[in-house]
């Protein structure tokens, strides 16, 4: 395998302008479309229907790292990389009945940090807001590295000039799309991602049957078929609390549940953390044809790419240019949306500007996915490290607000001072868990301490929260 | 299903069968999804359900 790029630099050109071109204009297209108020901008008018909740779900949850990382740790693990990744998926079954009880207690919420600041109180609510956004900021520059990682790999494309178009499209569409837009081109990502994936599947295994893998992976590689390999069961509790922390916080999800139609969104969630359960199986399935073909993988997380265009020809490398820019674009345009969502209404209508309009908020929106966008290039500008450990750093943050958001919905006695706590200190010790245990047990830490110290905390001062309260915003 | 056990290093390797069952589940799995979105969404946008 030589360091040669897999596509062919003119036609990878016509792939990223066509995409582009499409993403933008759909994007400006269904933007256009209803009232135009803030709640149309950050929530698409709150009625979307199963299809666009359920994909809108795979497509912001299907990100670079789900396309890239998988298949890294499926090669490098085997197994339980893939079906720990996989568990992933829990985050959104999980979120499931939460996200039912968020729509009836917060009928006009419109962001995670409402809830934090109405339940919990302003000081718990800032310490919320830092733990969210430097995820949301680690999350970005992962995606931002993905692309120009991607294009580089597949294209020759220079590492920034990559990053730099993948992000530009996705703050375009998402700046003058708002959320509408974001869901319409999601629903279109996920099915050209899900179809996709299906395709290169079917055809690379058609090349290699599933009996060769098999049998090269238990002669050269069994540790890879290994269902007790305790660095695999380590990673899959890990990725499945992660996954809780980062569903339960975040704003993506949460926006979701405000911008769709109440009947909905318990079957949305659970349908999309079905359907997305697969996709790292699939793309890990994928990625262990590599081992059983012997094949050079200079850079771990290229593998995906590296063994469908070896197995598929130059038609592979452009399915997976295809199946890796959609994955992207979808997950930045609903990070930019969620977190311009989060700081518009928190940061500035709840802190800067208080008793902000409509308009104020609006266009609030707007200059924040420009400026996150912005950031994102500046951040990526350097490929630091692997995405994953990025990612897993992250997740000592997003573990902690798992016990305080999921008891501040369902227990009227979980306590102020203790959610705060419980974010403070499980941030703390799981990130001193990455370091100085592995980064693997950063998310277990982390959610252990914060379920204790919620726990002992609200049950030694209980709070009487009125319910009642949350329904304002 | 082979099931070897040292002191050290445990190991309980996947059969063939689970294997082929897995891989191709997961496929079958995810083209089935695709499906039932789009089907979904046919029936929603009839409905003029969509948004």
């Amino acid at each position: 395998m030589t360091d040669a790029p897999l596509l062919d630099a003119g036609l990878a050109w016509l792939l990223l302008v066509a995409f582009s071109v499409l993403w933008i204009a759909l994007g400006v297209w269904w933007g256009k479309r209803g009232k135009g108020d803030a709640d149309d901008y950050l929530l698409a008018g709150r009625n979307i229907g199963l299809a666009l909740s359920t994909a809108t779900l795979m497509a912001s949850w299907v990100t670079g790292n789900t396309t890239l990382a998988a298949p890294e740790v499926g090669y490098t693990l085997g197994l339980w990389g893939m079906l720990g990744y996989a568990l992933a998926g829990l985050g959104l079954f999980l979120f499931a009945p939460l996200a039912v009880r968020i729509k009836r207690l917060m009928p006009t919420g419109r962001t995670s940090g409402d809830f934090v600041r109405l339940r919990y109180g302003r000081l718990c609510w800032a310490v919320f807001l830092l733990i969210t956004l430097a995820y949301t900021l680690g999350f970005l520059i992962t995606q931002g590295m993905g692309a120009g990682l991607l294009l580089q790999a597949l294209s020759g494309f220079d590492y920034r000039l990559g990053m730099v178009c993948v992000i530009g499209v996705s703050t375009t569409y998402t700046l003058f799309g708002g959320m509408r837009g974001v869901v319409g081109t999601d629903f279109i990502q996920s099915l050209l991602i899900m179809a996709l994936l299906v395709l290169v599947a079917v055809l690379g295994y058609s090349r290699i049957s599933v009996e060769q893998v098999y049998a090269a992976l238990a002669t050269e590689n069994p540790s890879r078929l290994n269902m007790l390999l305790p660095a695999g069961l380590l990673f899959a509790w890990n990725t499945g609390l992660f996954s809780m922390g980062e569903v339960f916080h975040n704003n993506i999800w949460w926006s979701r549940v405000f911008a769709s139609r109440p009947s909905v969104v318990f079957r949305s969630f659970v349908l999309g953390g079905l359907a997305w359960t697969t996709v790292p199986i699939v793309t890990g399935a994928i990625a262990l044809m590599a081992l059983a073909q012997n094949l050079d993988v200079p850079q771990v997380n290229m593998v995906f790419p590296l063994i469908t265009a070896q197995l598929l020809g130059s038609g592979g490398a452009v399915v997976v240019f295809i199946i890796i820019f959609a994955s992207l674009t979808s997950t930045l345009d609903s990070l930019l949306a969620a977190s311009a969502d989060l700081i518009a209404e928190d940061v500035v209508a709840h802190w800067l500007l208080s008793g902000a309009s409509d308009q104020q908020i609006r266009q609030s929106a707007r200059l924040v996915v420009v400026g996150l966008g912005l950031l994102t290039m500046l951040l990526s500008w350097q490929y630091v490290t692997s995405m994953y450990q990025l990612l897993l750093f992250t997740g000592a943050l997003v573990a902690s607000t798992i016990w305080p958001i999921a008891m501040g919905l369902y227990w009227p006695q979980a306590n102020r001072q203790a959610a705060t706590a419980a974010m403070v200190l499980g941030s703390i010790t799981g990130l001193l868990a990455y370091v100085l245990v592995a980064p693997y047990c950063a998310a277990l830490v982390s959610a252990a301490v914060s379920a204790v110290v919620m726990g002992l905390g609200s049950h030694w001062n209980p709070e009487r929260f009125d319910w009642r309260l949350l329904a304002g915003r | 299903m082979p099931l070897l056990s040292t002191a050290t290093n445990p190991q309980w390797l996947l059969s063939a069968s689970l294997f082929r069952l897995l891989v191709v589940g997961s496929i079958i799995g995810l083209a089935t999804a695709t499906l039932v979105i789009v089907l979904i969404w046919l029936k929603e946008w009839r409905e003029g359900k969509v948004w």
